[in-house]
Formats: C-alpha cells, structure tokens, sequence
C-alpha cells in the first residue's frame, strides 16, 4: 500500500490479470493453455452494424442470400403498393399486389431458413392469397412491408416475435367477413354527410 | 507470371472459427449445459479445463473448443477433405453458445484458415518462401556479422469498413516435446520430439463490425469466406512472387 506513512508498495495485495483478447486476429487456440484468471474490460462497441446486404456481397449464392434477394424485390413491390393506395389508386394497388404473389410462391422454398422464417412467407402468402379486393383489406401491404422488412433484417429472430408479427397480419387480412365491406361503409358513410342527404 | 507454388500444393492444416461478443456472464451459470449440448455433436468429448472464465474441450481427436466470457471459437485440426460436415458442426457451436449464453451481438465474427507445405527442414522452409515472396539477398555484412538466412514474408491487409481480411505467406516451425510422467514411462512411453517447418498460407476473414444474432446465419459466412480463399488464393500467391 502505497500511502504517507509507508512508501512500499506490497504485490501480495495484487493479482494478475490477463487483458480482454482486442487484437486484430481470428485467435489460434492451443491446446493446454487455460486461461485462469480473467478480467473484462467494458469496450466500446462500435456503432452501426452489419446488416443483410453483406451476406449478400460475401455469399451471393447462398440460400439466404437469394431468399434476401427475393425479399428485397417483394418489399419494393410492397412500397409502390402502398404508396398508390395512398394516393387511392386502389387498381394499381391491386395489380402491384398480385404482381407479389409469384414472390411470395418463390419465399416459400426457403422457409427451412429458420423458423421465423417459416412461418411469416407462409403468412405473408396466405394472406395475400385470400385477398378479393385490395380495399378490403387496405392496411395490409403496409403491415405485410413491416414484417418482411423485419424479415430482411433478422431473418433469425426469436419465434415469439414472428409470431406477434404474424398475429398482425392475420388482423390485417380478415378485418371483416365480406369483401367490398370497406368500400361500402366508406360510400354510405360519405353519403350520409353530404349536404344533398341532409 | 506465374507463381512459384500454386494454392493446390497447400495442405488445410487448421481452420478457426471465432466469435466475440460482451461479456456473457450467463457462462458462470450455463456452462455445464452448453457442454452437455456442445458434447453431442460429436462421438469423443473431454472436457480438459474449466475455470470461472473458459472451460475448454476437445472433441474427436480434431477439434479444440473454448468458450470465454467475451469469445468462443472453435478450431479443427485435421480439416482435410470435404468441408460441408465441419462447416455445419462450427455453425451448430455458434448457435449453441450464442443461445446458451444469451448473446444477442456478435462484435466480431472471424474465420482463419491455415494452409501448410511441409518441409524437411528450416532451412527448406525458408528456400521454399524465398521462391514464393522472393527478398533481397543480404550479400555482406549487417550488424558486423554475415547474415545467415532470410526469412520471407508477404501481408496484404483490407478492409472496408465492414468485412475485413489478413492474408498473409510465412514460415512456421513448431517443436514438440511430449514427456511423459514416471509411471507412463515406466509402461513403456518414450520421450517425442518433433519438429515441424512449414511454409504456411495464412487466411483470416473478419467483420470489422458488429453483428445481430438474429440476422447472423453463420454457415452462409463460413462457406462465402471459403469461396473467397478458393476464388483468389492463387493470385496472392503470384502477388507474393512477384519482384517489385
């Protein structure tokens, strides 16, 4: 203890620690050597992270890779749907919405990816394929981008989480029991506030 | 301009896979589970150490495995002929440890591949890299004494921010010396000596940065990694001959 009185400093008092392994090489581990005494040095963790796109770059023909790939093409689809839904281009949307559903077969063959996976192409596919009229149903090409979106980022989340997101598609493609439900409300609604009715 | 040793005449010699994450220290409490999951993956599994921060283990007389508080990797030592099965193994202790130890960021994910030509001798070894990445010759003199070998090196370094890699040609010698206990000499053990020269092709692929376990699938990393060494080894190696 290094202090006024005493100017020794006594090493019994310490122990050795070993770094945190920082370096800049993939370790080569030996057999026999154990590291006994430990230390953890809180690191600062750099910001940003990898994200799909790289796989793609590093293993293009890897089985995630296409199935990002497909992804990607399904997402834009589903962004122009929405945006045309927006602007109550419900024709257009309903093209676009179709034009998904030969993706949508083809991001079934990977639902062996994981789980997650699995379940929500299925979901995004069965959905879609039940729709009549896109305006029955007009959250659903934006609900069915944010899981897939999702998808495209994590494809390996935790099942819990794709089953919500699957739960929310399920509410976005039955909001009512008969097609054109939307479309009439919105008509009878729009008729009893106008002033000819009145 | 083709190069002295073509990437064919290589051996694999030793291939790690090594994950790094935050401290995990979920490894105090899981780490007998991970072992009993880890365990049957293969047909021999030891444990040969464990201490608070690293238990160790060998499994089928090829791979060495340690997991720490803040890495795990993997290395086969006999990754000789088809890679599919030992690629699917390395994946399947990624996931093992990661889900074990609760690890939801990877901070670095890292892939080294080792490549040997066995020479007889050092001096062999140090021929061999002088034709691989040729040097300058010292003729006289350096430090007041005549310089008695060289040995060659070649490094290239890349990144771009997000994948990185070191690829690197050198000459590794490596002397072993097992000396067993009085009572195994006594059954008839020998002292071993080896000694190993190699001139050695060296491979390490690695994110420069982190990576979410959820959007990590780690065999599609292992196999691209693989594509690119097989893809353009032989053109570092003509890189590595060439004289400036």
């Amino acid at each position: 203890v290094n202090s006024e009185a005493s100017n020794i400093i006594d090493i019994s008092k310490f122990h050795w620690r070993r770094e945190a392994n920082t370096s800049n090489v993939t370790a080569i581990a030996f057999f026999g050597r154990v590291t006994t005494e430990w230390s953890v040095r809180t690191e600062h963790v750099p910001s940003g992270a990898l994200n799909a796109s790289v796989i793609q770059r590093l293993n293009p023909e890897a089985e995630l890779s296409r199935f990002l790939d497909v992804c990607s093409k399904v997402l834009t689809i589903l962004e122009k749907c929405s945006e045309l839904l927006e602007v109550r281009d419900a024709l257009g949307a309903d093209d676009r919405l179709m034009a998904s559903k030969p993706l949508l077969t083809e991001l079934v063959m990977f639902r062996d990816i994981s789980d997650s996976v699995g379940l929500l192409v299925l979901k995004c596919f069965q959905a879609v394929s039940q729709v009549k009229a896109i305006s029955d149903v007009p959250r659903l090409p934006e609900v069915l981008r944010r899981a897939l979106n999702r998808l495209w980022a994590a494809p390996f989340m935790e099942f819990d989480e794709a089953c919500d997101l699957a739960d929310e598609i399920d509410a976005a493609a039955n909001p009512i029991s008969f097609p054109g439900y939307v479309e009439l409300t919105n008509e009878l609604v729009s008729d009893a506030r106008s002033p000819e009715h009145a | 301009l083709a190069a002295a040793f073509s990437f064919s005449s290589f051996r694999r010699n030793q291939v790690i896979f090594e994950l790094r994450f935050p401290a995990a220290y979920l490894l105090w409490d899981q780490s007998g589970r991970l072992s009993s999951d880890i365990g049957r993956l293969f047909k021999v599994f030891r444990n040969t150490a464990a201490s608070p921060g690293q238990v160790t283990f060998v499994a089928d007389d090829r791979y060495l495995l340690d997991v720490m508080l803040e890495r795990a990797s993997i290395t086969d030592h006999k990754p000789q002929g088809k890679l599919e099965s030992m690629f699917e193994t390395l994946a399947i202790f990624a996931k093992l440890v990661s889900s074990h130890l609760q690890v939801d960021t990877f901070t670095r994910a890292g892939m080294r591949h080792l490549y040997t030509l066995d020479c007889k001798s050092a001096e062999e070894a140090r021929a061999k890299a002088q034709l691989a990445a040729p040097n300058v010759l010292p003729k006289k003199h350096l430090f007041g004494l005549p310089p008695e070998s060289v040995s060659p090196t070649y490094k290239i370094e890349a990144s771009d921010g997000e994948l990185a890699y070191t690829a690197q040609l050198y000459v590794r010698e490596q002397k072993m010396d097992f000396a067993p206990p009085p009572d195994a000499t006594a059954l008839g053990m020998e002292t071993i000596q080896k000694e190993v020269f190699q001139l050695v092709l060296d491979f390490d692929f690695f994110t420069k940065k982190p990576v979410a376990r959820e959007s990590f699938d780690p065999m599609a990393w292992l196999t691209g990694w693989h594509k690119a060494i097989n893809k353009d080894a032989d053109e570092f190696l003509e890189l590595a001959g060439r004289r400036v």
